[in-house]
């Protein structure tokens, strides 16, 4: 199966954000597999450099509908659908913000196209299929994803897995304004009675922090946690975790590593009593060094770690504490 | 005012992993929170009826039962071998067919994604199959004004209190680990009233749209993550773990990638 046209679908706030341009980055690298063409979708002011800009990542033709601030849904999936049709790319990545999945799911829906979600890879394998990749059920595996009777292929890929690059000797790409009138009758279903400000819940960047601290199923004792904590403090590290840490309450839900969380590559994650399920490891593994702390010799994290301390959490706190 | 509460079993395992448990299936943690949430709208007003619906095996059906036991007026499984191995374009299409059978549904409710498959799509796809808006990052249930659903949201920093116009579908964010307390006597009674079981000739679905059939994904097979990394075993005493670690941690930013 030839692929001739592979599209990104910006989110709705920034065309040009850096998520995007991972995006555009890695359809490019997809794209040159059989010389086909990045089509990128854009929705929002038409702003002639920062177009131009999506160009030097890979993009061949740019089309953009001219209108600000779209947030509602079906407005967007309904411009989306109709650049879609228009230009029938084989193939279609869209961010796996909260807004994008949502994008998604109704434009699997309407094209009764496969769609996969949080994908860590996708790649053009030997029988010339695109094959999308994401961590698996209940296991420390990879699933391997193919469409089906699918006129387009579908995925959403999280924030940080691909790397944005620029490229050079990059021509000068297409940009072309996207006509869009409204065809259907949607009167917003909601009314704003009030809205507040939570002030303990910020928004969290825990890529900004070079060390990471992940607490995992193996810290049951909220004492252990609160000296993880400390340590963290000593070290300039964030104190992050696993679902499982999430449902404890260990953890903010803003700190969740992992498929359903975020992803990281700080200089040196250590992970304190974290067994490795796939749907964990999937959010680390572009971490500099990793280094897994826990007492049960087999945890599967181990086979992803760079260094295994095979040891009981309480046990080595006590010996750090008396070191520093 | 007819409430749907759609339901994935999930393995029991996958929930409760140092637990024992004998059941085979339970409550998507997320599901079990929309659950509870739908039916403090009945404590305010006892004529809403409120449907629990599930596709999965028949060794779940006791789920539904609980859901009766719990309150709801209405418990449907979903199950017949055609819909085994149903992706989510399918399974979305399944429960919506369900739904239109069902007539006249004022809400649809949803956990925001399931705790097995994590991809969060089958409620837009649901919504997408009826036409019908979708809110989500719902927190709680305030109450109801007319024919309006006063709901409580937290979106991003921001926690917001809306009024939705119905037919609608919502999707709850949160989840709970926490078992529903049901008496004998209620289960029993539930037990009792017995749930309804559909195939899919019962909800006259298109056997090109459920199941392996009518999926448009497939699992080509699993890997292992790729990893280059170097397996450093660090041996010795509990002290010289702690010192290495120690040393690592020093090293902080100064280390090169």
């Amino acid at each position: 199966m030839n692929i001739d046209k592979i599209a990104v679908i910006c989110d709705s706030e920034d065309y040009d954000s850096q998520y995007i341009l991972q995006l555009i980055t890695k359809a490019r690298s997809l794209a040159d597999y059989d010389n086909s063409k990045v089509l990128v979708c854009c929705v929002g002011p038409y702003h002639k450099e920062k177009l131009q800009n999506l160009s030097r990542f890979g993009a061949d033709t740019i089309i953009i509908c001219e209108r600000p601030n779209v947030t509602d849904v079906w407005m967007y999936s309904d411009i989306i659908s109709e650049m879609l049709r228009e230009h029938m790319p084989d193939m279609a990545i869209f961010p796996a913000s909260d807004f994008g999945k949502e994008i998604a799911a109704i434009i699997s829906t309407v094209f009764e196209a496969g769609l996969t979600a949080d994908c860590i890879d996708i790649k053009r394998n030997k029988n010339n299929e695109v094959s999308f990749y994401r961590a698996a059920l209940n296991d420390s595996v990879i699933a391997e994803i193919q469409c089906k009777d699918s006129a387009i292929r579908l995925c959403t890929v999280k924030k940080g897995i691909f790397v944005e690059s620029i490229l050079e000797d990059r021509e000068r790409c297409n940009i072309e304004r996207f006509p869009y009138e409204i065809t259907y009758n949607n009167k917003n279903p909601v009314q704003i009675l009030e809205s507040k400000k939570i002030s303990n819940n910020k928004i969290v960047d825990i890529n900004k922090y070079e060390i990471v601290f992940c607490v995992g199923r193996g810290v049951k004792k909220v004492s252990t946690y609160k000296r993880i904590e400390d340590l963290s403090k000593r070290f300039g590290a964030v104190v992050a975790g696993t679902r499982v840490a999430v449902e404890e309450g260990f953890i903010n839900k803003e700190y969740q590593i992992g498929q359903s969380g975020k992803s990281v590559s700080p200089k040196i994650y250590v992970g304190f009593g974290i067994s490795g399920a796939s749907q964990h490891i999937v959010g680390i593994i572009n971490s500099g060094i990793i280094v897994a702390i826990n007492k049960e010799e087999n945890a599967p994290i181990f086979q992803y770690a760079d260094c295994s301390i095979v040891a009981d959490i309480d046990d080595i706190l006590d010996e750090i504490e008396k070191i520093i | 005012m007819r409430i749907v509460v759609c339901i994935k079993p999930v393995r029991t395992e996958m929930v409760y992993k140092t637990e024992d448990r004998n059941e085979k299936y339970t409550f998507n943690p997320y599901d079990l929170y929309a659950l509870e949430q739908s039916l403090s709208l009945k404590k305010l007003d006892d004529s809403i009826e409120i449907i629990a619906l599930s596709m999965g095996p028949m060794d779940a059906q006791h789920l539904l039962v609980k859901s009766l036991a719990m309150g709801c007026d209405d418990g449907i499984i979903l199950n017949d071998s055609a819909f085994i191995g149903s992706d989510t374009l399918a399974t979305s299409y399944v429960l919506a067919t369900a739904i239109k059978k069902l007539n006249k549904v004022d809400l649809i409710v949803c956990g925001a994604k399931s705790i097995d498959g994590e991809t969060g799509q089958v409620v837009f796809g649901i919504a997408e199959r009826l036409k019908l808006n979708c809110i989500q990052h719902l927190k709680k249930v305030i109450g109801f004004e007319d024919d309006k659903l006063i709901l409580e949201q937290e979106n991003g920093d921001r926690r917001l209190d809306l009024s939705l116009n119905l037919p609608a579908v919502i999707a709850f964010k949160d989840f709970t680990l926490k078992q529903p307390d049901i008496s004998l006597l209620l289960h029993k009674r539930a037990k009792q009233k017995g749930i309804k079981i559909w195939n899919a000739d019962d909800i006259e679905a298109d056997g090109n749209k459920i199941g392996n059939k009518g999926s448009k994904t497939k699992v080509i097979g699993v890997r292992n993550i790729v990893t280059k990394r170097e397996r450093t075993i660090v041996n010795g005493s509990i002290a010289d773990k702690a010192k290495y670690l120690t040393e690592l941690l020093s090293l902080g930013s100064n280390i090169k990638n």
